[in-house]
């Protein structure tokens, strides 16, 4: 055979190749986690081949993708339109995607009994206009976390450990005076916990149909002003501005900070990550408002309206969100799960010894009460909103610019965006 | 004739790369500046009214100045990268190493120089600010005020690039005949005068080569900032990231598309400018 032809042969056997994999097989189902992998490949691929053995026509290609490309990935799949079947997202990006009318409705193809061994906040926290956009999977609320020697080097002991928003600021304020270091690692800038602190002290961001905003009232403003004095007053770092959540931990972990307000998920990553920190670290109940409402972080699985085999889609989702399943998997992980049955396990109420144990039953008992706090969370343009006011917050921190009018020409811009839902 | 098809048949692979991946992307990036489309709705047209938003918009505006600003690390990148190319740019083995030392950045990725250089620019537990302590200058906000911030990441990405620059004009400086310097030693010419009027001139095409991709590269400035500064508010930040933010935060991808063509206008300027200069110094 001449060399041309032999390259013939190559290039079409090699496109052959590569349309082959690109392409979906009819009876495969595509399912994205965030971050899962290689941490929990073995569970996920175990509860994988024990559904394909359970369902012998199916098969799913599971493909595990970094947490903060998940928005641009599955993007970027569907502009390519291979999009997943079932997806894995954080709740607060539901309404952004239900929005386009990109999720099934599980009520559609489960049955109501199916739905119903979910607890009905976190059934509340994966809807969009009162629709089911997907199934809640794993749960978090917060505890404060701290630094049991350092709080005691400071000359307070755990009894002065604060427990609302305002006992906060002053705690703040007065480790910074005695020891010149910083007492908390709490984002009020870019991923700002302000605004979750303000529902939880009874302010609304928004009036509850999500018409207006109600951030810029007098009441909310003397609550966010007590926060940007501590911080221009030097009483908390400029990179609790400017950086986002992730950072706090890190933070945390190097010993830069005596508390962090944030999920007891965060104790297995400290006790890998920063050994000796991890034994010093102690939990204490979150930090609540006078309302005493705190708030819900939910998992969601989903399945995309694109998809052609939805009953089939809901039925793996219900297979990996089984009450049996989500046990094994909080046993693995240290999240919580998102079904009532589970919650009940011994797992969950008895106490071991362990800080992680403690922190389980604490957040456990937290997560009947908690609740997707922020209302806004609900809008189709949550993330537009939320980084209108964040700017607004470090205009006023970092720009000398007046709170007063950084808020009011937020609320402004807001109020153009809200009727867009 | 069969050899010259068998040579166009292995052109075929890169051409088609190039095809789908620049021209067509170029295209379709004009033609999604006339859509509203989010990914998952039927793109409408909207005719020129992104570009016309555009023009409204104080963000873009911002971040427009932001990325000019940021042009000025060019001359600065091309001055420093020639500057270490004169230094190590003969062949003793002292001078290998740090030409290798020098180029190490420009293999690390982009990732690890940002945390790196975040780490650096703490503003309360930096190195920097320490050191600027000890001279008993005051905390400098580098990451949180502007155009601190904006001056950080420039130092970020000179840090970055110049051993890679420095590396093109070694390239460049290996083609000067020795005898042109030697004659101009003979007479009378100090090392400085040799730099300025026997070794630039002669490089000169190599030195706007070099201006044009550096301006270029810092008017696309977007991974540093973004991992260095992933806060930053929006009229803090360059152009790329702004279009970033548009596109895939916001999913106004016509919107960002817009932006993207101006930014590709403003590139082709760069390079027009580059082929203006060249054809000046060609006509001396």
């Amino acid at each position: 055979m001449k060399p041309f032809k032999i390259n013939l042969v190559i290039c079409i056997c090699l496109s052959l190749f590569f349309f082959q994999c690109s392409k979906k097989k009819e009876n495969e189902l595509e399912f994205w986690t965030l971050q899962l992998s290689p941490m929990f490949n073995e569970y996920i691929e175990k509860k994988i081949k024990e559904y394909e053995r359970i369902h012998p026509g199916i098969k799913i290609k599971w493909v595990d993708i970094p947490y903060d490309a998940a928005i641009q990935k599955l993007l970027s799949s569907a502009a390519a339109g291979s999009p997943p079947d079932i997806v894995n997202l954080s709740a607060d990006y539901i309404p952004q995607f239900a929005q386009m009318k990109a999720f099934a409705n599980p009520a559609d193809y489960l049955n109501s009994s199916e739905i119903n061994k979910f607890l009905p906040n976190a059934l509340r926290a994966v809807s969009f206009k009162n629709q089911l956009c997907g199934l809640p999977w794993y749960l978090n609320t917060y505890a404060l976390i701290y630094n049991k020697e350092l709080i005691e080097l400071a000359g307070f002991s755990e009894k002065d450990l604060p427990k609302n928003f305002y006992e906060l600021a002053n705690f703040v304020k007065k480790y910074k005076d005695k020891t010149g270091k910083y007492a908390l690692a709490w984002t009020i800038g870019k991923d700002s916990f302000l605004p979750t602190a303000l529902e939880s002290e009874g302010m609304s961001m928004t009036d509850s149909n999500l018409t207006y905003a109600l951030f810029n009232s007098p009441s909310s403003k003397e609550f966010f002003m007590l926060w940007i004095d501590l911080f221009k007053n030097g009483y908390i770092s400029s990179d609790m501005v400017i950086k986002p959540a992730s950072y706090m931990i890190e933070t945390y972990m190097s010993g830069q900070a005596a508390l962090i307000l944030t999920g007891s998920v965060f104790l297995k990553r400290i006790k890998d990550n920063a050994p000796k920190i991890y034994e010093v670290t102690r939990i204490a109940p979150n930090i609540k408002g006078s309302t005493g409402k705190h708030d819900l972080a939910a998992m969601s699985l989903c399945v995309l309206n694109t998809c052609k085999r939805k009953k089939e889609a809901f039925e793996f989702v219900a297979f990996i969100l089984s009450p049996e399943s989500q046990l094994e998997f909080c046993k693995l992980a240290p999240v919580f799960p998102s079904t009532i049955e589970t919650l009940k396990d011994d797992f969950f109420i008895k106490y071991d010894g362990t800080i992680e144990s403690y922190a389980r039953i604490l957040c456990s008992k937290d997560l009947l009460s908690a609740e997707k706090l922020l209302a806004v969370k609900s809008h189709s343009r949550y993330f537009e909103l939320k980084n209108i006011f964040e700017e607004a917050i470090q205009k006023a921190c970092l720009k000398n610019e007046s709170l007063d009018i950084a808020l009011d020409e937020a609320a402004l811009e807001w109020n153009k965006i809200l009727p867009d839902n | 004739m069969k050899r010259e098809s068998t040579f166009l048949f292995f052109a075929l692979p890169g051409a088609i790369f190039i095809f789908s991946f620049s021209i067509l992307s170029i295209v379709s990036l004009v033609v999604f500046s006339f859509v509203d489309y989010n990914v998952f709705s039927k793109p409408e047209f909207v005719g020129i009214k992104n570009y016309i938003n555009l023009l409204s918009d104080k963000y873009f505006w911002a971040c427009f100045a932001n990325s000019l600003f940021i042009t000025i690390a060019a001359p600065l990148l091309v001055i420093l990268s020639l500057v270490l190319a004169l230094l190590f740019r003969s062949n003793y083995s002292r001078n290998k190493f740090f030409r290798a030392i020098c180029f190490l950045p420009s293999l690390t990725p982009v990732a690890i120089i940002g945390i790196m250089w975040q780490w650096i620019f703490s503003e309360d537990y930096g190195i920097l600010n320490y050191l600027l302590s000890l001279l008993g200058i005051s905390k400098v906000k580098w990451l949180s005020s502007s155009p601190e911030n904006l001056i950080s990441v420039m130092i970020a990405t000179i840090w970055r690039g110049a051993g890679y620059y420095m590396m093109i004009f070694l390239a460049a400086l290996s083609s000067i005949p020795k005898e042109l310097e030697e004659a101009a030693q003979i007479d009378g010419a100090n090392k400085i005068q040799i730099a300025l009027k026997v070794i630039i001139p002669n490089i000169w095409n190599t030195v706007v080569f070099v201006f044009v991709i550096s301006a270029s590269s810092a008017i696309r400035l977007f991974s540093e900032m973004y991992v260095m500064i992933p806060g930053l508010p929006t009229d803090n930040k360059s152009l790329v990231y702004y279009l970033y933010t548009q596109s895939f935060e916001k999913f106004k991808l016509g919107y960002g598309s817009a932006i993207a063509f101006v930014v590709f206008l403003i590139s082709l300027i760069f390079s027009f400018y580059n082929f203006k200069l060249l054809e000046k110094k060609n006509n001396f």
